[in-house]
């Protein structure tokens, strides 16, 4: 594991507000997680699964976990 | 008779286990879901240190339902309309937190585009104007006093609402989701097997009326409920989509054998006591046969998909082929005597009306089994069916006059609370805004809030300063908020049970810094049930729901269905479609435990029927087979009927002795082209006279609609 990078835990300017960084990690996240719902759902991957809501949710913790772990947002 | 009496009390029990099982565990699941739902939400909340993380449990009691089919699109348009308000909120704070009326004038403003936009549109969208709607008065009233912390407030605010959202999202998604489709196919089964044993009784000889009554009522309630699921499930799953038309269409079969089921029953009833004993000793035991088939359908588990099924619909069917011809050779072997024809045709009218029913039934095996026939060209329900533009004027109206009102109070008599009073205001003209008739659901949740205010204060005064811990304070929220829960699925204390869970859990001071102030508790709950009070007393004052004007623009529809179909100007396909049409607009308005509801109900059903008729006899006399000399009297009949239906239309709508003349003249119009049939029919050839009798029996079914379903044509609405 890479860590967790301290700099990304900054809180987010906008416009002079300040925002947990969480709040753009969930943002971002959601863009691969619509993607490969929807690869998904094309290649029929979703006749596999047993409880969908359930794997919609942990593919998303994944794609979110994955994300910050790689080094937050740095490389947007 | 003892058969019928058996029968009623077997369906009874059958009806009570089925209706039991659901009402005690799925209430209770939903229930838990919600509470455990509102727990993760007031962690979620306290861990992320909002200043009041209550919001976040109120907002999961506010937007839980039990059936949460595509929970995330919903989701998604609910948190648009959430950080919508919000930032409403905090650009209306920032521009006018300084002058007062300028404030109060642009929330109202908010409020009524916001409104209007949710009474117009349905589903996802309408979610999200109401959440819009809902978001910002709760952000800028209470921080209007602050503008300095409106920023903070408002991002702890709508993060509190946002977290109340995902929580009750993700646990209604994935502990026992419960599918808006499922639940429309086990009502589609349910339905479809209770509208079996229902054409079951309708044919049975001995079928006692009472048991018919409730029988009649109880299914025309599935239907109901049916069309309700049915109208948001196609929206809440997207695998439904392509199965719209084919649902829709279901539908149509549905009030179809409701319609044709009342008028048979009495017809069957009439010639078995008083008409013609003999040929109801002719026609039963082919009728008991159709009726032990259909019961057999109503018994398999399978429902319409199974095959046997299909088979018993084929055995229906032969039945029905095999009796009428029976019937048609007595034209065949000449008729003499008038009487006889007038039996003739009474045969001829039970075995089509049955072969109706029978056609309906077949009609929803091929939707659910996907053999449905394309639809051919005509009028279209669901296109029919528009958004109701003067309702949501009406409700954009009453909602900023509402705010307007007591916002200028508040300026005027600088009220403490007044802050408390306009979020309890916009809470109440939001929440029913799509309720047809909000006045008696408004009350109950005024009652509601009160109720939780006061149990609020006795666990705020009494208990929450001795519970130290986590958990003991949520056993203590459990003990009052799951058996609150599970009252949220019942119809009758739905709405106070909603109120009770969301204020009890917004009123016991949940915040991260507790403050026990019981003078501050009672001024702030005092201006929050009076806020509701105005919001119930503004529904109930300004522009109210007018319950006879619904019903009054359904009959004018449906009379004025009638001329075209007098006149033959529509096909035989869609010949009730605009009865039915007008009926499905009404249908979700409709309470069938109230007569006078009822009446209009089964007099619908009677129009539609006779309307079908009408259409089927002008197409009988237009064949050139038909003989000539009596199609000149039935036409007349037809296009003197289509002028009568017309001239009840114009008739003064508030004299009933006016309609009763037109209604009385038509009856006796009809009366008088039968009497000359059957005096035709002593001349007439075998062949010619099977079609005589077929154009009597549509001329005996229009007068018994003049006759019977009379009260409906000729009835003042108030």
């Amino acid at each position: 594991m890479s860590g967790l990078d301290i700099a990304s835990l900054r809180p987010l300017d906008l416009f002079g507000f300040y925002l947990p960084p969480l709040v753009l990690w969930l943002v971002v996240s959601l863009a691969p997680f619509l993607l490969l719902r929807w690869l998904l759902d094309r290649v029929g991957a979703y006749n596999w699964v047993w409880h969908r809501p359930l794997f919609d949710v942990a593919l998303y913790v994944v794609i979110l976990g994955g994300l910050i772990f790689s080094g937050g947002t740095r490389w947007l | 008779m003892s058969e019928a009496i058996r029968h009623g009390a077997e369906f009874e029990l059958a009806r009570r286990v089925k209706l039991v099982v659901p009402t005690i565990f799925e209430p209770l699941l939903f229930s838990l879901k919600t509470f455990a739902a509102a727990i993760l939400a007031l962690l979620a909340a306290w861990e992320l240190e909002i200043t009041e993380p209550q919001w976040a449990m109120v907002t999961t009691y506010l937007v839980s339902q039990p059936l949460l089919g595509a929970i995330w699109a919903k989701g998604a348009f609910r948190l648009v309309g959430t950080l919508a308000g919000a930032a409403f909120a905090v650009v209306c704070v920032a521009a006018f937190a300084q002058a007062g009326p300028l404030f109060i004038l642009a929330m109202a403003l908010w409020l009524a585009f916001c409104v209007y936009n949710a009474t117009l549109l349905r589903n996802y969208p309408s979610y999200g104007f109401s959440l819009a709607a809902l978001s910002a008065p709760l952000i800028a009233f209470d921080s209007v006093v602050a503008p300095d912390h409106v920023w903070i407030l408002a991002a702890d605010r709508a993060t509190a609402v946002t977290l109340g959202i995902l929580c009750a999202g993700l646990i209604h998604a994935i502990v026992f989701p419960r599918y808006a489709s499922d639940a429309l196919r086990r009502s589609l089964g349910g339905t479809f097997s209770g509208l079996a044993r229902f054409a079951a009784a309708v044919l049975k000889p001995g079928t006692a009326n009472s048991i018919f009554t409730r029988l009649r009522r109880k299914m025309a309630g599935d239907v109901i409920k049916f069309d309700a699921l049915r109208s948001y499930a196609v929206f809440e799953s997207p695998e439904l989509k392509g199965h719209e038309a084919a649902l829709s269409r279901m539908m149509r079969a549905f009030l179809s054998i409701l319609s044709v089921g009342r008028g048979l029953y009495i017809r069957l009833d009439l010639l078995r006591r008083h008409e013609d004993r003999a040929l109801a000793e002719r026609l039963d035991p082919a009728l008991d046969r159709i009726a032990v088939a259909l019961e057999r359908i109503a018994d398999d588990t399978d429902g319409a998909r199974s095959s046997a099924v299909g088979a018993a619909l084929d055995v229906a069917r032969l039945e029905i082929v095999a009796t009428q011809a029976d019937l048609e050779a007595m034209a065949g072997q000449g008729i003499e005597k008038g009487e006889d024809f007038e039996t003739l045709a009474n045969g001829l009218l039970v075995l089509r009306r049955a072969e109706d029913m029978i056609e309906s039934l077949s009609r929803v095996v091929a939707g659910v089994t996907g053999r449905l026939p394309p639809e051919p060209p005509g009028q279209r329900m669901m296109a029919v069916l528009r958004p109701d533009k003067g309702s949501a004027v009406a409700q954009a109206i009453r909602g900023a006059a509402c705010i307007l009102l007591l916002g200028f109070f508040w300026i005027a008599s600088a009220w403490t609370a007044g802050a408390s009073a306009m979020t309890g205001l916009a809470i109440i003209l939001v929440i029913f805004v799509i309720v047809e008739n909000p006045q008696k659901l408004a009350t109950h949740f005024a009652v509601g809030a009160t109720l939780a205010t006061v149990a609020g204060f006795f666990c705020m005064a009494f208990v929450l300063p001795m519970l130290g811990e986590f958990l003991p304070l949520a056993v203590m929220l459990g003990i009052f908020l799951i058996p609150a829960g599970v009252l949220i699925t019942s119809p009758t204390y739905g709405a106070v049970a909603t109120a009770f869970s969301a204020f009890f859990a917004s009123q016991i001071g949940l915040s991260n810094l507790p403050s026990y102030d019981i003078g501050l508790y009672i001024d702030h709950s005092i201006g929050f049930l009076l806020g509701i009070a105005a919001g119930v007393a503004g529904i109930a004052l300004i522009l109210p729901y007018d319950r006879a004007r619904a019903r009054r623009a359904e009959w004018t529809e449906v009379v004025a269905a009638l001329p075209s179909a007098a006149r033959g100007e529509r096909p035989e396909t869609s010949a009730r479609a605009p009865i039915h049409t007008a009926l499905l607009k009404l249908l979700p308005r409709l309470d069938i435990a109230d007569d006078a509801d009822d009446h209009i109900l089964i007099g619908t059903f009677g129009m539609a029927s006779l309307s079908l008729e009408l259409i089927r006899l002008s197409g009988r006399i237009a064949r050139p087979a038909f003989p000539t000399e009596a199609g000149k009297p039935v036409r007349a009949c037809l296009v003197m009927l289509a002028a009568a239906f017309e001239r009840l239309l114009a008739a003064d709508s508030d004299s009933e002795t006016a309609r009763i003349e037109i209604v009385d003249e038509a009856a006796s119009l009809v009366a008088a082209t039968r009497t000359t049939l059957v005096e035709l029919a002593s001349t007439t050839p075998g062949a010619e006279a099977v079609d005589l009798a077929h154009a009597l029996a549509s001329l005996r079914f229009i007068a018994d609609r003049l006759t019977i379903d009379r009260p409906f044509l000729t009835a003042v609405i108030r």
